[in-house]
């Protein structure tokens, strides 16, 4: 309710079933405070199954909450006591971004921000301002050799400093394989950017309901997931960008969506600074601790 | 905005942006030093800092001018292969410039395979800090600073407090164990080894026969429960250069039998340090700890000391 007065985009949500799936996972533990016989909150993780996290736990969107924020670092102290013993030694949480006092809470528990996820309206009436010499279209298949540079310049940026993201680089099988699978999916909006005839940019919109993110608590109504957002490095600030992010969301509007989400690493210095200087408003951070 | 490699000519710049950083702090906490808003006294800061063994570092340039510097070292292996951003280690005009600034210096850091980023950050300064969580820090530790109080009131009934003498090494040997084994377990998970129990008597046995340290022990129900070390600052490796104040002692370490925390045997020596220092002639006293031990990151706030720098903590990956 907290977290909605702040962010009404957010879905009202069923917590109690979200609690219930969350406590049903496999090797899911968790910790409870008690103040004058009631609880006063609660912290629930659970290991994910990937293989890039290491032995880990997630609190996902649902998985904390506290009538006072300070009492979620007791709550960890006992939880995490458990993790660390069974050896999940890298800690994942996902913590209102809208609720500074809880956020410094877990800063205080040794955590740093990793992701952000953030929402925003759309409008049929923006303008989209293309650069002189720059076009908008769909993707084709014929400029596979482009589009794959595309594809590889979002995890090769992720990857140097200072992200320093484990996210492997695509093959160009790999690549090729999930542009003819874009190009046929009817639900997946793809905006390219040319230069010229060269594509140099692209931006793919999905509705929401697609992405594994945005369930639960972090569910946001009639809202469109603008999942994928790239520029080859020789095009970056040249408002190429820009452009495609006023199509995306023109065209979210024209389609009948009442709002966008997306999310970024906040260590990627250009993302971290783009995303929100178009208007996307963090709804959850995901923070992280590694013990070594 | 470029960034380029910092080399020798840039430590007049960084003296004043440093000078510069010291002046906005102490607008906060008027008790860190004042010496160091002098840009020469600054450029010494961070000269020391430039000549460590291992140092690099980098600045932002923009209009021809120096906006931001970062100089980091790697420290004892005991860190892990680590790199500190220290104390003078960095300062800059916006505090958003320093996330470019990690960004190509830990490049160059992971590189050598230095994979521990330690960066000690003024407190008092949110949008600074705001910056580091931003690049996936969080807090491992707080310096904190307060006038030594001028009055302080007697000890809860029931517990007693005194300075040790050679005859409590028994005591203050158990004493000290305490510490590192509650920050070994959750949710501080500190690492380190533990020194043996001859290396720990004979540093206190220094520390009791010392006539410039005050080694205090709290007793409860005619049993020693509690110790407490107060020395003068200069005995610090951690609160030096620009968070160093003058006339300053620190409250160098505390520990209490888990069994006996809510007694009063903290505050009783807490109390009794403050009219200790107060009796040597100090007005000033600093303390540290973990922000992630919960027991001393809510005790010293509530004893009135204020953070003055935070180290900063990230692991790659």
């Amino acid at each position: 309710m907290r977290h909605r007065e702040a962010e009404p985009l957010l879905a009202e949500g069923d917590a109690t079933a979200e609690l219930a799936s969350l406590w049903s996972r496999t090797d899911a533990s968790g910790t409870a405070v008690f103040r004058d016989g009631r609880m006063a909150g609660y912290l629930l993780g659970a290991p994910r199954e990937d293989p890039l996290s290491g032995a880990n736990v997630w609190v996902e969107s649902a998985g904390h909450a506290a009538d006072v924020a300070e009492d979620v670092r007791d709550l960890y102290a006992v939880a995490a006591a458990r993790w660390v013993e069974e050896g999940r030694t890298r800690h994942w949480a996902l913590v209102p971004a809208t609720d500074d006092t809880l956020v410094d809470a877990w800063f205080r528990l040794g955590f740093g921000h990793q992701q952000a996820h953030a929402v925003r309206e759309v409008s049929a009436e923006v303008e989209v301002s293309v650069p002189k010499g720059w076009s908008i279209g769909a993707p084709s298949l014929a400029d596979f050799d482009d589009l794959f540079e595309i594809d590889f310049a979002l995890p090769a940026h992720q990857r140097a400093s200072p992200v320093f993201t484990e996210q492997p680089l695509p093959s160009r099988d790999d690549s090729r394989r999930e542009w003819e699978a874009t190009v046929a999916d009817p639900d997946e909006q793809v905006f390219v950017g040319y230069r010229g005839e060269t594509p140099l940019a692209a931006f793919s919109v999905v509705p929401s309901r697609l992405s594994r993110h945005y369930t639960g608590l972090m569910h946001v109504e009639n809202a469109c997931y603008l999942g994928f957002a790239a520029t080859v490095p020789a095009a970056r600030g040249s408002g190429i960008g820009v452009a495609l992010t006023q199509s995306a969301i023109q065209w979210a509007a024209q389609a009948g969506y009442r709002a966008m989400v997306t999310d970024w690493r906040v260590t990627n210095l250009l993302s971290s600074r783009f995303w929100p200087a178009r208007g996307f408003r963090p709804t959850f951070f995901r923070l992280y601790r590694a013990i070594p | 905005m470029t960034i380029v490699p910092f080399t020798d000519e840039h430590l007049d710049a960084a003296g004043e942006l440093l000078a510069a950083r010291q002046r906005r702090q102490r607008e906060v906490e008027p008790l860190l030093p004042e010496r160091f808003e002098d840009p020469a006294a600054a450029r010494v800061e961070v000269e020391a800092a430039w000549r460590e063994e291992g140092a690099a570092g980098v600045v932002a340039v923009r209009d021809g001018r120096v906006a931001a510097y970062l100089v980091a070292a790697p420290r004892h292996e005991s860190w892990g292969r680590n790199v500190w951003v220290g104390l003078a280690g960095h300062a800059a005009e916006e505090p958003e410039l320093v996330r470019d600034l990690y960004a190509t210096a830990a490049a160059d850091w992971m590189a050598r395979g230095l994979n521990e980023h330690y960066v000690v950050a003024p407190a008092t300064d949110r949008e600074l800090l705001e910056a580091w969580y931003r690049l996936s820090f969080g807090q491992q530790q707080a310096q904190g600073i307060q006038a030594v109080p001028e009055t302080v009131p007697p000890p809860s009934p029931g517990v007693e407090v005194r300075e040790a003498t050679e005859d409590d090494l028994d005591d203050l040997v158990e004493l000290e164990l305490v510490l590192p084994e509650h920050q070994g377990r959750s949710p501080v998970f500190g690492g380190g080894e533990i020194p043996s129990r001859e290396e720990v008597r004979a540093d206190w046995a220094d520390g009791v026969r010392s006539p410039d340290e005050g080694i205090l022990l709290a007793f409860h129900e005619g049993r020693a429960v509690g110790s407490l070390a107060i020395a003068p600052v200069e005995r610090s490796g951690m609160h030096t250069s620009v968070s160093r104040p003058d006339g300053a002692c620190i409250l160098g370490f505390a520990a209490t039998l888990p069994s006996v925390r809510g007694v009063g045997a903290g505050l009783a020596l807490t109390h009794a340090c403050f009219a200790w220092a107060r009796a040597h002639g100090y007005g000033t006293i600093v303390v540290d700890y973990r922000t992630a031990n919960l027991e001393s990151s809510r005790f010293w706030p509530r004893r009135g000391f204020r953070p003055t720098f935070y180290r900063l903590y990230r692991a790659i990956p």
